[in-house]
């Protein structure tokens, strides 16, 4: 490059002395392409505006989705290819590798790129940083520039029916019916009957009133809502090393697979879980990375399991808390709570023994081993007991 | 489509066009080059076969007789067109055999890029970096395009240069000159597309190999720039102001002319007076003969053939330098001119080198211990040096002198060190030498002002301050020394 620069400045000099159009054509078109257009190409390159459609997308496994990004040219200078290269994390890379989109961009245009996704695992992943090379048209210069822009990308754990975890589908947490009935459910419908003096206005039925042409009032269950929690414990020291990842990965799954049981069935669910946030979360204000410590209050709704699947898409085991620590500092977020779930590898006697505690107080306990069983006495207890151990298996397997 | 199917076209296009440009050109320079009207199609007909036929049909095993046989279906024609008469038919038959031989290597050289294998080895898909070796040959100092671009500039030159001769000899008017323009345009045109396709084409390649995932409009969009590109730059040499350098060709060898020529007055001429007729006598007036220049003539003719020495083999180095870049690894092949040319060139690279390994050696020589830093002077190669500038007469009296009152004082073992200052250097010079403080003082005075007032000491100011440091100078040599610094 720097002979051809030379060669250059010889004919811009030979074109000075001699004079004639000739002879300046030549010194022109050499200044032109090795000075004036590589130094355009780089300047015009800086002005390209990158723009990702989105800057959070979420996932369950096995989703496909393609990320779109627009390239746009402001300035007037043709770019003669374009090659964008995004960094996707393998676990989300459809197929062998990444694509690299090539394409031309002339003054002024804009252009839509899309790489597509393929959700593998739960995780938080980070695109980007994105690379763009931008060529001319007679090889002379590349230039390369990283616009900051990243997406964030939240695949959910897997969440599947009870009776795939080998638990029974009718676990009995959630709302309970009231034995004394004294509060309507007015989200609980239970059928209409036909008015009584007294009943309130807002309770008629208008379209079961048009229909039997006489005034039909909504009779609502009697319940009392019983929150539950989940603990999850992703204490790395508490897990076998031969089977670290399947069994973590199992936990979390139950975890994940139990809140959206409890919330689809409109009851509320909190979580607390030993462990950290994967780097890439979106930060939260109620939510740190790096304290080993993750709690959420117990609320309803579709939000609150958005929420919910969302973190435990990027919890991630820790080493330096137990689950008995997580147990004592989240006293704050269990003392209300009339169910406890706990997800661990294994019912220890320990846990057993702090179990024992939480139902003297009057809480239920739900232990959810995903790794082994100990206390088998207390797989075998009646369903309505307060202290349960489950021996979650994923795939419907009944462990031995 | 490939680009490489539209690129012997373009190569075809380039070469008769340009090698006809630069024919006619000639043929205004010599009258009989005179090419014939119907020796255009030719050329242009021979140089599309032959890039054609190179760039998808020709091998290392296509026998030679196919080979003659192709040739001879263009030369044999332009036999019969010239009239079966041999003078006729050389000058034709050459510029069709250079247009087929040159478009030949357009169409190679298109082979030769289709071996992706030896240009990226080994190497995995994904691992390819087309971005970048898109732009590199193998060395990394070349262009990738390197042959097109030799190529292209290579006719650009000898057509500038043919142009050049053929407008200044006034030879080109009317309407000749804008089909010469038009003709100048179309092969700059061309060829120019021809560089922009082939390295569409390398580029296609690569994508390829790197399994990019390229739109299938590229090709089209690329084309529908490049030609963008190319009516930008058709407007830009057409319309850009040209000739407006005060220094040209013309001024230089007058000031040279001017500078070497001997004055020599001619007597005045006695003005005729009105109504008379022509006078013989200012004729027999005897013209003053030029007078003898003798030594000084000597030297001026001497200073004469040395520049002209001078202006040429920096021509002839100028030239080899060209020679090398075109030509790169086969140096060895050169005969006459440009062999002379390149071995000037490697003889000035050498001597500069050698030179400048010379003035690096004696900073380098300066033993570390001699060497004596001065506070405040600028490190080695470090940027400009402004005092050397300002004060050209300070480096070799007052700083020149303290380096010799340090390194003799360091002999002693009284060593200036970096982190002193000339100040605090003097003020130990004083309390070590005995009865030395007033010159001491009036040297170290007289050196911070040469060095740090922002002027020039005057001659009588510097006379002192030299003198003060060579007394100082001296007492240094014949003292005894002190051991303890």
């Amino acid at each position: 490059m720097f002979a051809w620069k030379v060669f250059a400045l010889i004919s811009v000099c030979a074109a000075l002395l001699w004079q004639g159009r000739p002879a300046y054509a030549l010194a022109y078109l050499l200044l032109l392409f090795f000075f004036a257009a590589p130094l355009v190409l780089e300047k015009s390159g800086q002005r390209l505006v990158v723009e990702r459609g989105s800057k959070e997308r979420f996932l369950f496994p096995g989703d496909e989705a393609l990320v779109s990004l627009e390239v746009r040219n402001p300035t007037l200078f043709p770019f003669a290819w374009v090659s964008v290269q995004d960094s996707i994390p393998s676990n989300l890379v459809k197929g062998a590798r990444a694509i690299r989109p090539v394409f031309t961009l002339g003054p002024r245009q804009t252009r839509e790129v899309t790489f597509p996704l393929l959700a593998r695992e739960r995780g938080v992943y980070r695109l980007g940083p994105l690379r763009l090379f931008v060529g001319d048209f007679f090889g002379i210069s590349t230039c390369q520039f990283q616009p900051a822009e990243g997406e964030t990308v939240v695949v959910y754990p897997q969440i599947l029916p009870l009776p795939e975890l080998a638990l029974p589908s009718r676990l009995p947490f959630g709302s309970l019916k009231a034995l004394e009935r004294i509060n309507p459910d007015p989200t609980r419908l239970a059928g209409v009957r036909p008015y009584q003096a007294g009943d309130p206005l807002r309770t008629i039925h208008w379209p079961a009133t048009a229909r039997t042409q006489g005034l039909q009032v909504k009779q609502f269950e009697h319940t009392v809502t019983v929150n539950c929690m989940i603990l999850l414990d992703l204490f790395e020291g508490d897990y076998e090393v031969s089977r670290f990842f399947v069994a973590t990965e199992r936990a979390v799954t139950t975890a994940a697979s139990l809140a959206a049981h409890i919330i689809k069935q409109g009851e509320a669910c909190g979580l607390a879980a030993n462990a950290v946030l994967s780097e890439y979360w979106p930060e939260r204000t109620d939510l740190s990375h790096d304290t080993g410590l993750i709690q959420m209050r117990a609320r309803q709704g579709t939000q609150q399991l958005s929420a919910l699947l969302s973190v435990l898409a990027g919890v991630q085991p820790q080493g330096h808390k137990d689950f008995l620590s997580l147990l004592g500092e989240s006293r704050e977020y269990v003392d209300g709570v009339s169910i406890l779930l706990w997800v661990v590898p294994v019912d220890t006697p320990e846990l057993v023994a702090a179990a024992g505690r939480f139902v003297q107080q009057g809480q239920k306990v739900l232990i959810f081993a995903v790794e082994k069983v100990i206390h088998h006495s207390l797989v075998a207890v009646p369903p309505n007991s307060s202290l349960q151990v489950f021996a979650v298996s994923q795939g419907g397997e009944l462990q031995p | 489509m490939t680009a490489k199917g539209y690129l012997p076209a373009l190569a075809g296009v380039f070469t008769a066009s340009a090698l006809y440009l630069c024919a006619q050109y000639l043929s205004l320079l010599f009258a009989p080059l005179t090419l014939p009207s119907w020796l255009w199609p030719f050329v242009l007909a021979s140089a599309l076969e032959s890039a054609y036929y190179a760039a998808y049909f020709l091998g290392p095993r296509t026998p030679f007789t196919v080979r003659l046989l192709e040739l001879a279906l263009w030369l044999v024609p332009i036999f019969l067109l010239a009239g079966r008469e041999l003078s006729v038919f050389l000058w034709p038959a050459l510029l069709t055999l250079v247009s087929w031989l040159v478009a030949r290597g357009w169409g190679m050289q298109l082979v030769r890029m289709e071996k992706v294998a030896d240009v990226l080895g080994d190497q995995a898909a994904s691992t390819v970096s087309w971005e970048y070796e898109s732009l590199t040959s193998r060395s990394q100092d070349d262009l990738a395009l390197g042959f097109f671009w030799r190529r292209l500039l290579g006719f650009g030159a000898v057509v500038v240069t043919l142009a050049t001769l053929v407008y200044r000899s006034g030879l080109v008017e009317g309407s000749l000159s804008v089909l010469l323009k038009l003709q100048a345009t179309v092969a700059g045109a061309s060829g120019l597309a021809l560089l922009g396709g082939a390295y569409l084409f390398r580029l296609q390649i690569l994508w390829s190999y790197a399994k990019a995932v390229v739109d299938p409009g590229l090709t089209r969009a690329w084309f529908r720039n490049l030609a963008l590109i190319l009516l930008f730059v058709v407007a830009l040499v057409h319309l850009a102001p040209v000739n407006y350098s005060p220094i040209t060709a013309e001024t230089v060898a007058g000031l040279a002319a001017r500078l070497f020529q001997p004055k020599i007055e001619l007597p005045q001429l006695e003005e005729p007076v009105p109504g008379e007729g022509p006078s013989l006598s200012w004729a027999e007036q005897a013209v003053p003969e030029p007078e003898d220049l003798g030594i000084m003539g000597l030297a001026l003719a001497i200073a004469a053939f040395l520049l002209l020495v001078l202006f040429v083999t920096v021509l002839l180095a100028a030239f080899g330098f060209i020679v090398i870049q075109l030509t790169k690894g086969e140096l060895e092949r050169l005969r006459g001119l440009p062999k002379l040319a390149v071995e000037i060139y490697a003889a000035l690279r050498r001597a500069a080198a050698k030179v400048l390994a010379a003035l690096r050696g004696l900073k380098i020589s300066l033993p570390l211990g001699k060497r004596v830093k001065l506070p405040g002077m600028r490190p080695p190669g470090g940027g400009e040096q402004p005092s050397r500038r300002r004060f050209p007469s300070l480096d070799k009296g007052v700083r020149a002198l303290l380096r010799r009152i340090a390194r003799q004082a360091g002999k002693k073992g009284l060593r200036f060190r970096a982190s002193q200052t000339p100040r605090e250097f003097g003020q130990l010079l004083q309390g070590k030498l005995e009865h030395s403080e007033e010159l001491v003082e009036q040297f170290f005075q007289g050196y911070h002002l040469a060095r740090y007032s922002g002027h020039q000491l005057s001659g009588a100011q510097e006379e002192e301050v030299v003198a003060a440091g060579t007394e100082l100078l001296q007492r240094i040599q014949t003292w005894e020394g002190d051991s303890k610094s």
